[in-house]
């Protein structure tokens, strides 16, 4: 049906508008750097605050490779190769910080993924508008409170003897939770997403909203269910966007939330098998050891990890779906 | 195959709520719009009324009118996407106010096609199909008839966002075709085609209804569209209908000047005229007679207005004269802008004299007598 035509170009393509854009760049720019100037001028406290902010501090990777001695400063201390980063995989720690924080990281982002989407996908099915807007702010709230204050509220449940579900649940054979390594991943997950899963929603329910309404209607006429309609045109819209959220967490994977880990155990070293991640480890290694070194060594350990597994990641999605990959 | 009659229809939208928390000054930007439209109740803005209309099995309709006229309202409340505020949609002779849009037996094609993201082409046409709970080899033939009638058979492996406007589309009519709906609703179904492909989705489209003769309620703002496709076009002006009836009818006894002046291109001139003596009207300087139907039309006014098309005047040495002001030419005619005093209109002449017309020129011409329309001067009805 389609007339493709075959017929040869009448101007045959030629050398004389070669370098055309070049040159019409080349004078649109000297004109827009009049014109922007003030532009720039904006730009500069936000880029100086990034720098002094974001960049700068980067020469603390260099404490990762030294051996730090305060009393001669940080750039005459000498080199000690990967010194730190051996201490610090040594440590009988290592492999308890490193399983917990990428397990616990692991199980939240798909767990984070499902809920999320469940929270977004049925808050715009809430037909009553005015209700949807009490409820958005409302199931935000938890991300707001701070670590401390979220460490009293658990606090609040677990205390040993005035503590909620020891008072009423577990009245006759009362927990120490607190002494307890092993009901702390539930504990963790839970207070995880009571905190997070209505923000992490939030950017799912505007996607959601930006699906066009014609694909719902016209699926309705089609006769599908309402799961059906979410399984073939939600899910579908939204496979960018869990892309890309995933992509971004599995780039934070061997981080964690330091406030949540360290202040909700309360710090207790009793619970470190099921509580300690790099962050906290990091934390402690500075406050009981002061050794520097093998903390910064921590650190870049996570941003260098990560930082691969995105570029990794990403290549594979680039191979699989290449629409969707982040760059 | 069925036939639709829908009685006295009415669709009110709600105003919009100023009581919000955010947005406030938009929405009661929006409010003063809506309050300023030209039916509104107290409770809302109505963008449907009186809307009575009778299709027949295998008919093929057209809702045509400008843009905010209520076209798609009407085609949405037929589908049972949008609720009826008053009146009542019978299909096959059953009221179906308020069956669900699923039980209807309708198909409708979205302006921008709404396939499923996720589906290949194949999948698209099956899915209203597996829905019913078909068996699957039915499922199968069918689709791959409906891929066949519309030339899509090699491109049933593609996703949606793989295809071209024009193959979406046919994707979007065969997922309409396959479940054999009694009717079909089509909303602007080739806006965003280029001129090319719309004539010949256009063809395609006929060709179907043909073959399968099928209902269907086809809605445009392309008087084009209207004009090649319809069996009927039903003229809509606020949420009501000026006209109803086939393209000839329209086009050669509007019912009045919104009528006249929306259906043609280009488009109908408009005058002042005098009626003189019995059977006369004096336009522009010379008593012009009229058809024998409205010569008693005018009798006992002061002024009417008088309608003529462009394509309906010729040459005439003793006609009236206009002054070039500019002329057009396409294809194989001339559009001439005359302008006589005050007056301007538009005058099309084949392109037979091998003279091309130049500004400032004079040229005399004369309206085909049984071509002259008259309309009331004030309400703009056709006067009979
Ligand atoms: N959901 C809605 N809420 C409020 N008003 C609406 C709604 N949908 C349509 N309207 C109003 O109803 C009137 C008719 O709209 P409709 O969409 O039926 O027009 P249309 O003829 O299809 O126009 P177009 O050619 O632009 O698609 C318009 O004035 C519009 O503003
Ligand atoms: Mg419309």
């Amino acid at each position: 049906m389609a007339a493709e035509s075959n017929v040869q170009p009448i101007v045959p393509r030629s050398s004389q508008y070669d370098n055309l854009l070049a040159q019409r760049k080349k004078n649109r720019r000297k004109a827009q750097a009049r014109s922007a100037l003030p532009l720039y001028l904006m730009m500069l406290p936000g880029l100086i605050y990034i720098i002094c902010n974001n960049y700068l501090p980067m020469f603390g990777i260099l404490i990762a490779f030294k051996k730090v001695n305060f009393s001669i400063g940080i750039f005459e201390s000498p080199w000690c190769g990967l010194d730190n980063f051996e201490f610090l995989f040594k440590t009988k720690d290592a492999w308890i910080m490193i399983r917990n924080t990428v397990c616990y990281n692991l199980v939240w982002i798909l767990l984070g993924l499902v809920i999320s989407i469940t929270i977004a996908i049925l808050m715009a099915e809430i037909s009553n508008r005015k209700a949807a807007k009490i409820i958005q702010p409302v199931i935000c709230f938890p991300s707001m409170v701070s670590a401390v204050i979220l460490s009293f509220l658990v606090y609040g449940f677990l205390s040993k003897s005035y503590g909620f579900l020891n008072t009423t649940i577990y009245k006759d054979h009362p927990i120490n939770w607190y002494a307890s390594a092993q009901y702390w991943p539930f504990i963790l997950t839970i207070v995880h997403f009571w905190q997070s899963s209505g923000q992490s929603s939030i950017i799912y329910m505007a996607s959601i909203g930006g699906i066009d309404k014609g694909l719902y209607e016209s699926a309705r006429i089609d006769g599908a269910s309402k799961m059906q309609q979410i399984r073939h045109i939600t899910l579908p819209m939204l496979r960018p966007m869990i892309t890309l959220m995933m992509l971004m967490a599995i780039g934070k994977i061997f981080n964690s939330d330091f406030g949540m880990f360290y202040q909700v155990p309360l710090g207790q070293g009793l619970l470190i098998k099921t509580t300690q991640t790099i962050d906290t480890y990091v934390y402690r290694a500075l406050l009981e050891m002061n050794n520097v070194g093998m903390s910064s060594a921590a650190s870049v350990f996570q941003a260098i990890i990560g930082f691969l597994l995105v570029i990794i990641s990403n290549a594979i999605v680039r191979k699989v779906d290449s629409e969707n990959a982040l760059f | 195959m069925s036939e639709l009659s829908l009685e006295n229809l009415v669709k009110i939208y709600p105003f919009t709520s100023t009581r919000r928390l955010f947005g406030r000054k938009q929405a009661r930007d929006m409010l003063a719009r809506e309050q300023a439209m030209p039916y509104t109740t107290n409770e809302g803005v109505i963008a449907v009324q009186q809307f009575s209309l009778e299709i027949k099995n295998g008919e093929f309709v057209v809702l045509l009118g400008p843009s905010g006229s209520g076209k798609t309202s009407v085609l949405r409340m037929v589908a049972g996407l949008e609720s009826v505020s008053d009146g009542t949609i019978r299909m096959d002779g059953k009221v179906i106010n308020d069956t669900p849009p699923p039980d209807r037996n309708m198909a409708m094609i979205f302006q921008n096609y709404s396939l499923y993201p996720g589906f290949t082409v194949y999948d698209n046409l099956a899915y209203p199909l597996r829905n019913l709970h078909m068996p699957r080899a039915q499922v199968d033939e069918k689709v791959r008839a409906v891929a066949g009638l519309l030339e899509m058979t090699p491109l049933l492996d593609r996703r949606p966002s793989e295809l071209s406007g024009g193959q979406q589309q046919r994707t979007a009519i065969g997922r309409a075709l396959v479940r054999d709906p009694g009717i079909f609703l089509m909303d602007e179904p080739m806006s965003n085609q280029d001129p090319a492909l719309k004539a010949r989705l256009r063809e395609e489209l006929k060709r179907i209804h043909r073959k399968l003769g099928t209902t269907i309620l086809y809605v445009t703002h392309d008087q084009t569209d209207a004009l090649r496709l319809g069996d009927r076009i039903v003229l809509m002006q606020d949420g009501m209908i000026v006209q109803a009836g086939t393209p000839q009818e329209l086009y050669q006894h509007p019912r009045n000047l919104y009528c006249a002046t929306f259906l043609g291109t280009p488009q109908m001139n408009v005058f002042r005229g005098i009626p003189v003596q019995e059977g006369k009207i004096r336009l522009m300087g010379r008593d012009i007679s009229l058809p024998e139907s409205i010569k008693k039309a005018a009798g006992g006014m002061a002024a009417v207005t008088v309608g003529i098309r462009p394509v309906h005047f010729v040459p005439d040495p003793r006609g009236i004269e206009g002054t070039v002001d500019y002329t057009e030419s396409i294809e194989a005619e001339c559009h001439l802008h005359l302008k006589h005093g005050n007056e301007a209109f538009t005058v099309v002449v084949p392109k037979t004299s091998g003279r091309p017309y130049s500004r400032g020129e004079t040229v005399r011409v004369m309206p085909e007598t049984d071509r002259i329309h008259l309309f009331h001067p004030q309400t703009g009805i056709r006067l009979d």
